[in-house]
């Protein structure tokens, strides 16, 4: 059996809290650490990850990859400064959110690709699960929910965790934009009401917005800010996870 | 009698603060002595009930369509003289039928209050039930991703032929935010109001009341007011008409002179 691509799904109920902005510099971290990574955007109507990495608009994306129409490597484009491969979905037509079969089309044709990681955006909210069914039963994917220190994206979070749980899926949480204020959830109380400590703390960086503006992911643009260190050791600890699977999978053989 | 005015506050990117605005909004409007109803329909992720620290409550807005409940039944009664029919917190979205919403809007459309405001989840969950609004208001911060969106957000109102504007909100003043110009020529509709980045929001937020009621006078505080003004002047007529009076009485200097201080 070829090796299978471990998936790294970001995700929140709460919008604005980071997750694209996550996915791109975790998917940016993890290529710039020698693998080979695919980021996909499963947000449907919106797309943005093109808007982040400064990528042209594509009229045969996603959709047409799904509906059996263009091949992978037609649908898919590279960020030229990184060599990152991106997957998203076209503008036109994407009101229409696909239909489950496409989804499942699609990742049966990702399953079977050549990449370590294929790194997952995600809109707000709860969606259908069980079109990562094959990455799942295979243990191959993780999720990262994003929260930010506040109430409402906390409880968010947690529901998020539940989705998850729900879905066997293995989770970590991520908090994103902590600037310390004395009214922000302290790590404490979010662990005490998630069940684990986060796996990382990753600052309010005012170089993200910034980055966002030129285009250029944050990584890039100022590889020694906390927040990119934070990505980076995040990025090392998916790799080891991601590793410790491969391994047990070998000993166990097939 | 006049019917509500109903505004969607809505956004295609999340977490711009639509329901920061949608709350604080509210209270700005009641103060001008309107009658407000808030509705929670954020499916996802509603808030308003946390934002404002709402008491438990047994009728939420799901269960008062599915139930066919009568508006008044489902109301609380809040301590800034707001009414909210508050969103309930579930695992799983719930899926409503156009008929049981329409019902219900129906409903709604047909009580006294003077303005209806609508906070939603980010993006259009029920493009069919857009009729029953006389606005949308899409906020928006000042950067591409957020902007890009909301352009495509006008194209689906401008379809359904539903009046929208934009509101800026968090703005900065960096170098590489957009401008409000920059915005309007982007998304070729009109920008009413830019609310700044304060501080008094995540403080408001952990109090669990209003920033407008907690610090009056302050730069979040002001913006938002000025934009209820808008609609004091604009639409106000249409209700009771008291909020034409408040309008005027606050307005007149006070309302040019932020105007000017806005634009710096
Ligand atoms: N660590 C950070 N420091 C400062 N700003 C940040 C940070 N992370 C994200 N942001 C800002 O927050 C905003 C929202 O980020 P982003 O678009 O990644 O969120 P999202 O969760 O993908 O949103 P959506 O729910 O709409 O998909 C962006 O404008 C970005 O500039
Ligand atoms: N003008 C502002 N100044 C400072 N912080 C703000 C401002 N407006 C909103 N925020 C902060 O931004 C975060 C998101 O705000 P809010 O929950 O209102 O967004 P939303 O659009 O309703 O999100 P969702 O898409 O999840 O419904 C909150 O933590 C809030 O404190
Ligand atoms: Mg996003
Ligand atoms: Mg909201």
């Amino acid at each position: 059996m070829g090796k299978v691509p471990f998936g790294v799904i970001v995700a929140s109920h709460k919008g604005g809290v980071g997750k694209t902005t996550i996915s791109v510099n975790i998917a940016v971290a993890l290529k710039l650490l020698g693998y080979n990574v695919l980021l996909l955007d499963t947000d449907f109507t919106d797309p943005n990850i093109g808007v982040h990495l400064g990528l042209e608009d594509t009229d045969a994306g996603l959709l047409a990859l799904a509906a059996g129409k263009i091949t992978a490597s037609r649908a898919i484009s590279v960020h030229a400064p990184t060599g990152l491969h991106v997957l998203s979905c076209e503008l036109e037509g994407s009101v229409a959110i696909p239909k489950l079969v496409y989804a499942v089309r699609l990742f049966n044709i990702l399953l079977r690709s050549r990449y370590d990681f294929i790194v997952v955006d995600t809109p707000p909210g709860s969606f259908p699960i069980s079109i990562f069914n094959k990455f799942t039963r295979l243990g191959k994917m993780m999720a990262l929910i994003i929260t930010t220190p506040d109430t409402t994206a906390s409880t968010a979070a947690i529901k998020t965790a539940m989705m998850f749980d729900n879905a066997n899926v293995a989770h970590e949480l991520v908090i994103n934009m902590d600037r310390k204020r004395r009214y922000s959830i302290s790590p404490k109380e979010i662990r005490e009401a998630y069940g684990k400590k986060a796996i990382a703390m990753l600052p309010f960086d005012e170089s993200i917005p910034m980055s966002i503006g030129e285009r250029i992911p944050a990584v890039l643009l100022k590889s020694r800010s906390g927040f990119s260190r934070g990505i980076i050791a995040l990025a090392k600890i998916v790799a080891e996870r991601a590793k410790a699977i491969a391994d047990k999978d070998s000993k166990t053989g097939d | 009698m006049a019917t509500p005015y109903s505004i969607r506050i809505s956004s295609q990117k999340g977490g711009v603060g639509k329901t920061t605005f949608a709350v604080n909004f509210s209270v700005a409007l009641r103060e001008l002595g309107y009658k407000v109803i808030l509705i929670d329909s954020d499916f996802v992720n509603p808030a308003v009930s946390t934002y404002l620290g709402l008491d438990p409550h047994d009728i939420w807005l799901v269960d008062s369509i599915h139930g066919r409940k009568s508006v008044n039944e489902s109301v609380v009664h809040t301590a800034n003289g707001i009414d909210v029919v508050p969103g309930k917190l579930s695992v799983n979205v719930p899926r409503l039928s156009n008929r049981d919403l329409d019902a219900w809007l129906e409903k709604l459309k047909r009580t006294d209050y003077d303005f209806i405001v609508t906070d939603t989840q980010p993006g259009i969950a029920y493009a069919d039930v857009l009729k029953f609004y006389n606005e949308a208001l899409i906020i928006v911060t000042p950067d591409n991703p957020s902007c890009i969106n909301a352009i495509r957000m006008v194209n689906r109102y401008d379809k359904a032929h539903l009046k929208n504007s934009v509101v800026v909100n968090m703005a900065r003043h960096r170098p590489y935010e957009l401008s409000k110009d920059d915005i309007e020529d982007a998304v070729s509709t009109r920008v009413l109001g830019v609310i700044p980045e304060d501080e008094l929001v995540p403080l408001s937020i952990y109090e669990q009341r209003a920033a407008v009621e907690l610090k009056r006078n302050g730069r979040f505080s002001s913006a938002v007011r000025r934009i209820a003004n808008h609609y004091a002047v604009t639409v106000g007529g249409r209700g009771r008409g008291i909020g034409i009076q408040a309008g005027d009485g606050r307005g007149g200097k006070i309302n040019a002179l932020m105007r000017i201080l806005h634009l710096r």
